[in-house]
């Protein structure tokens, strides 16, 4: 959806914008939320986040200044600096309830890696490349799973099967994606 | 592989990796309507807070009572007078001319919509709200309120065209009937030619269109029943035919009926909300509330009453129209970033009719030295004025007692005013194309 179109629906109808701009981007914007906070936030703590960064991007997209560009840039971008910023807001709340100024100082002290950040990046890039490969459902089943940490219940539920065939789908999809990787040379 | 741990590895990703992950399918339908729900309530309360109020049901339903108190029901009140001959009438020149009931057109401002004094700041103030209200957008209120505008607009039209009025008709075209009962005198009806309804078919169908059952059916029987004898329309001959004005003894232009307030909308759910709305008969202030129901997609009255109004609401509405307090635009607001600039917002003069502020940006470099900025126009459904009108001047004093020299730095200036929000602020940023300096200042409530 381009800022222009966001625009002229808004002019016609602001609550249909809204619907339409998060039908389209709900899932982009959770991944990013999710990749940031998936280890430091809550799942309730994770759709709170969410739901601002749209608050957000309804209540400041400039329509003075809107485009032909996709919105994906900007919503991109709101996004990933709100979830920077409860990233930090969790954290500080943490270390201040550990007390733990070693810690603390660890983090701070710690710089980053450039060649570990780039040997990373290629990592995650495979281990994607190795799940598609997988193809679907078992791709959307291994991440569900093992990345979101849903149930099986749950991803039975989303992906209108039963949960013991999940089940069995994401023990066999498993050995295969670690073989894949394996021949790869990727362990992780 | 041993647990979900290893798939940290995913963790601050870029943005390819990104990207194939928002193509999993990771939140289940109930989270994500729950998810939107949430971010309206936020845009909602922040909107609020910068003075483009929001609504949902639950204000709307504390401070809206169902309107009980006795009262007469227009149109019952039509059939009594029906009954009591010479308590309704209708005039020739309104025949004639087709008349249309005058009715005030409501306005549809945030100003206008938002006169929910009977929302209290406290609820606006708290955010521990239900996840699970529903929760109603500016202009999904104001849709509500224009349908029970439009409801009212139309029973005001059947007032007037249960009385005769606003019918066009063929006065060559006359037929002479002899009534029973109490009027059993002769009475006089003209051949209808309204293009709204040439049968009696086509005029139930007319109402129906707007009164759902079994509102409808006690409606119709006081216009169209062929048990009372003094009813108004008649088909002879298999034409239509209204009664004359001449049978009546009041005219129909000393009813008139006008919708003067805003009304307040109740919603109860999808398919049924309740209304009220200030209203006038005869110049009278009245209040008109009613039940409006979602029947096949339309909504249709399922019942509405008129009373005189309890309270002086048109004194009391025009202050609060005219108090800045109560626009979410209007009012003194200072530069905290420059501290020397200030803005004053005000409704213009044509405000009732087309929304627009003027709008006065004062920056005083020194006690001496002040430029003005002087422009007009309408906020949007963002909260975003732009404009092309703007005049800047400059006034230099050279002296205490002297009067200013005044310079006009450009005419027709170009730029925006948009609300805002700076940490827990809300106030407004400037952007004129012409004054750089103008991007960098936020205007807070003086």
């Amino acid at each position: 959806m381009t800022g222009t179109d966001y625009c002229k629906l808004h002019d016609h109808s602001p609550d249909k914008a809204y619907d339409a701009l998060f039908r389209e981007y709900c899932d982009y914007v959770h991944a990013i939320i999710f990749n940031r906070l998936r280890s430091v936030a809550s799942r309730e703590d994770i759709e709170e986040c969410v739901s601002d960064v749209f608050a957000d991007v309804f209540f400041g997209y400039d329509a003075e200044h809107s485009s032909e560009n996709d919105m994906k840039g900007f919503i991109g971008t709101v996004a990933k600096r709100r979830a920077i910023s409860v990233f930090r807001s969790i954290t500080a709340r943490q270390n201040h309830l550990s007390g733990d100024a070693d810690d603390e100082m660890a983090n701070m002290s710690s710089d980053t890696d450039i060649e570990a950040e780039s040997d990373k990046t290629e990592t995650q890039q495979l281990l994607m490349s190795k799940i598609k490969e997988l193809g679907e459902p078992d791709s959307t089943i291994i991440l569900q799973k093992y990345y979101y940490d849903r149930s099986s219940g749950e991803i039975a539920e989303l992906l209108s099967m039963k949960a013991a065939t999940v089940r069995m789908r994401a023990a066999r999809a498993l050995d295969k994606l670690r073989a894949l990787l394996t021949g790869s040379g990727i362990t992780l | 592989m041993k647990d979900k741990r290893d798939f940290d590895i995913l963790e601050n990703a870029d943005d390819i990796v990104l990207d194939e992950l928002s193509g999993v399918p990771a939140l289940a339908p109930g989270a994500k309507k729950r998810i939107l729900s949430e971010s309206k309530r936020k845009l909602y309360r922040r909107q609020r807070n910068a003075g483009i109020k929001h609504f949902k049901a639950a204000d709307q339903v504390s401070g809206v009572e169902r309107y009980s108190r006795p009262k007469w029901r227009i149109f019952a009140g039509i059939a009594a007078c029906f009954v009591l001959a010479g308590s309704v009438t209708v005039t020739l020149l309104a025949l004639n001319r087709g008349d249309k009931v005058p009715v005030k057109q409501y306005p549809t401002t945030p100003a206008a919509v938002t006169e929910e004094s009977t929302t209290t700041s406290a609820e606006f103030s708290t955010d521990t709200t239900n996840s699970n209200e529903m929760y109603i957008s500016p202009e999904m209120y104001e849709n509500y309120s224009d349908t029970a505008v439009e409801l009212v607009r139309k029973m005001h039209e059947l007032d007037s065209i249960s009385r005769g009025a606003v019918v066009n008709v063929d006065m060559e075209d006359v037929k002479s009937v002899t009534g029973t009962g109490t009027d059993a005198e002769i009475m006089t009806y003209y051949k209808v030619t309204d293009d709204r309804f040439k049968t009696m078919d086509d005029f139930r169908n007319y109402v129906a269109d707007f009164i759902a059952e079994p509102y409808y059916t006690q409606v119709i029987s006081h216009i169209i029943d062929t048990e009372v004898s003094s009813y108004t329309f008649r088909e002879i001959d298999g034409q239509l035919y209204v009664r004359s004005y001449k049978d009546y003894s009041v005219r129909a232009n000393d009813m008139v009926n006008e919708i003067t307030g805003t009304p307040e909308v109740d919603i109860i759910d999808d398919t049924t909300f309740n209304f009220k709305v200030a209203t006038t008969l005869n110049g009278e202030p009245q209040e008109t509330s009613g039940i409006a129901v979602l029947v096949d997609g339309k909504w249709k009255l399922k019942e509405i009453s008129t009373g005189a109004s309890e309270t002086e609401t048109t004194a009391s509405d025009e202050q609060t129209t005219n108090d800045p307090e109560s626009d979410p635009y209007a009012g003194h607001f200072y530069d905290e970033v420059s501290q020397r600039c200030n803005i004053e917002i005000t409704k213009s003069d044509s405000f009732d009719t087309d929304y627009t502020y003027n709008v006065t940006v004062r920056w005083s470099s020194s006690a001496f030295d002040t430029t003005e900025w002087t422009f007009s126009g309408q906020f949007n459904g963002r909260g975003v004025l732009s404009y092309t009108n703007c005049e800047s001047k400059h006034y230099v004093t050279t002296s205490d007692d002297s009067e200013p020299q005044v310079t006009v730095d450009y005419s027709n200036g170009t730029g925006y005013l948009s609300v805002s929000e700076r940490g827990d602020k809300t106030g407004f940023v400037w952007n004129d194309d012409n004054f750089a300096a103008s991007k960098d200042c936020f205007f807070a409530k003086d």
